[in-house]
């Protein structure tokens, strides 16, 4: 039917419709530009407080065995396994008290250090060397600072900021005084009621430690062989018992911001993490002695009793990746953990095996690009600690590239984490991955996404993260604005 | 929104539809009107280029389409979180397989 104007109803639909469909499709382009930049996409710093971040269904994927693999009788944890405890044990053995001489120096060699370190050398050649290295390049480091500090200003500034109620008076939360026997219970109201059923002390204590901040929260009941051996703190150097109160973890997890953490190694930082999961655990340590239960919190950087890794494998959260960072579901390895153990009755969780470890055998990616070398490449894992088999990172070799990177310190280099496939945002496309991936028996969609993960992305090589002349600064994403020095300031 | 956009101000706006409890269901009910626009359109345009649809051409088509939607919403959202070089790809290589696919489809909605 033609009507008085030129154009008939059947040509305005038909170009109406192609109009339409054009812009439909310039829609989904723009609905996806904003997916990918949504800031509900940034898990752990949205939706946390009401625990909308733990997202992923882990129901079917509940397993009897844990995904870390036990080879032989396991033991207790020397409190030298630890890379900072290990160092600063190094440096009070290197400071001569005044007018003394020091109590062991490099010339003397490791068979001269006193146990646990001589064995703990031994049984790792070149260990020691590479620590030695990491304290020459602190020196360069440290020298390079004032050529770098005008670009990246933004990023150290950044990072102490988060760090400053680390150590020192202003301190959260404050460390045990004392035997945990004593320590645990300080502050405890004896007045508690009983509580319904552990399920619903385990459902309660969920609920509100999302409400202090923690994107994931899982229980577990502690083994004794995740507990340190020969350092209590609150006690000092010690052999000791595990207290009959540690019964249970509540273990939670927090992510590093999103978009600093893929700038690493320059602009990410650990101690953003590391701050709010001090806060969480600290007022989660005061609200079950509250209630009338013994807690002790666990918490970053150093101040741990206990393995994490393990209990939050144990409590349901992910599984061990290769870089030895645990993988969840929601955040990837931007992860962070920390914990409080407490005799409170509650209903642990289950491990899951969502297929991370199996991907973590074909993947490599975060060895290929680890600057320091420090990731294994073994297609599956080979060394045997403690009983257990699974892949450790050489910690001094890692150490040696946080003194490297050009930041004024060593204050970490975390780009296993940022390159890691897991570690995404939440949008529609992550979330297709995550659902599918470990539902698929046949491991082809996994083969695919790694295909993809190898083919589309861009890496920048483990050398480009490195200072000049071995490297070029490179980030594995560029900085957001809000990090980049010359947009607020006039170098 | 961060990312990308927040390097990119003027799509900061993006944030005032699809932040918005409001506009961003509105934004889902207009482009719902406007595929329907297009598949009211296409019907014309098939009718008037001799081509017999049936409902599995139609199922065939719509298969297709929503590959190409998928294709650019996916790779716009790679972009959006930083990873252009990835979203680049993505649409350069499910592109190039949904335009052969096409093709195809094209020479099977011409048969009888």
């Amino acid at each position: 039917m033609k009507n008085t104007k030129g154009i008939n109803r059947r040509d305005f639909i038909k170009k109406a419709g192609l109009i339409g469909g054009a812009m439909s499709l310039a829609g989904a382009g723009a609905a996806g530009l904003a997916a990918g930049a949504a800031s509900e996409s940034y898990t752990g710093w949205g939706r946390t407080a009401y625990g909308k971040d733990q997202f992923f269904n882990r129901k079917p994927f509940f397993t009897d065995t844990p995904t870390y693999e036990k080879t032989g009788a396991p033991a207790r944890i020397p409190y030298v396994d630890d890379l900072f405890n290990r160092l600063r044990e190094l440096r009070r053995l290197m400071m001569a008290p005044p007018g003394q001489a020091p109590a062991w120096s490099w010339e003397m060699g490791a068979e001269a250090l006193p146990e646990p370190l001589k064995s703990y050398y031994a049984d790792r050649p070149g260990a020691l060397d590479e620590y030695r290295q990491a304290l020459e390049n602190a020196r360069q480091q440290r020298a390079n600072w004032p050529k770098y500090r005008a670009d990246h200003l933004l990023a150290e500034a950044y990072s102490a900021a988060h760090a400053s109620f680390l150590s020192g008076p202003g301190s959260f939360p404050p460390q045990p005084q004392g035997p945990p026997e004593e320590s645990d219970f300080r502050g405890m109201d004896n007045r508690y009621l009983e509580l319904k059923s552990p399920r619903h002390g385990s459902d309660l204590i969920k609920q509100i430690t999302h409400t202090f901040g923690a994107s994931l929260v899982g229980i577990c009941r502690l083994k004794k062989e995740w507990v340190t051996q020969g350092f209590l703190r609150g006690v000092g150097r010690t052999d000791f018992e595990v207290p009959a109160h540690w019964n249970y973890v509540v273990v939670v997890a927090a992510p590093h911001e999103w978009d600093s953490m893929y700038a690493n190694p320059i602009y990410g930082n650990s101690y953003d993490a590391y701050s709010k999961l001090r806060f969480i655990v600290g007022k989660l340590e005061v609200f079950i002695k509250k209630l009338g239960y013994p807690a002790r919190a666990q918490f970053p950087p150093t101040s741990f009793d206990i393995a994490m890794p393990p209990v939050a494998i144990d409590a349901g959260l992910g599984e061990q990746g290769r870089h030895g960072v645990l993988i969840t579901p929601e955040l990837g390895a931007n992860t962070r953990l920390a914990a409080v153990i407490t005799g409170m009755p509650l209903e642990a969780d289950r491990p899951i095996n969502a297929g991370i470890k199996a991907f973590c055998n074909k993947c490599k990616i975060c060895a290929e690009e680890c600057p320091s070398g420090a990731i294994s490449f073994t297609d599956k894992p080979e060394t045997v600690v403690r009983g257990y088999r699974r892949w450790a990172i050489h910690q001094e070799k890692c150490y040696k590239v946080w003194n490297t990177v050009a930041t004024s310190h060593a204050r970490g280099c975390r780009v296993c984490i940022a390159v890691c496939p897991y570690t995404r945002k939440r949008n529609w496309v992550h979330n297709i991955v995550r659902v599918a991936d470990p539902r698929d028996p046949t491991g082809l969609f996994a083969t695919a996404m790694l295909g993809m993960q190898k083919t589309f992305f861009s890496y920048p090589g483990p050398e480009a993260y490195l200072p000049p002349p071995d490297g070029s600064n490179k980030t594995y994403i560029d900085p957001p604005k809000w990090l980049k020095t010359d947009e607020w300031f006039i170098k | 929104m961060n990312g990308l956009l927040s390097n990119a101000p003027a799509l900061m706006y993006f944030d005032v539809i699809f932040g918005s409890t409001v506009l961003k269901p509105l934004f889902w009910m207009i482009m719902g009107g406007l595929l329907i626009l297009f598949f009211s359109g296409l019907r014309l345009w098939f009718s008037d280029l001799g081509i017999a649809m049936r409902w599995w051409k139609w199922a065939l088509f719509a298969a297709w389409f929503m590959g190409v939607y998928v294709t650019i919403a996916g790779g716009f959202t790679l972009v959006g979180e930083n990873e252009a070089r990835a979203g680049l790809y993505f649409m350069g290589v499910f592109g190039t397989l949904l335009i052969i696919l096409g093709a195809g489809l094209w020479r099977i909605l011409n048969t009888k």
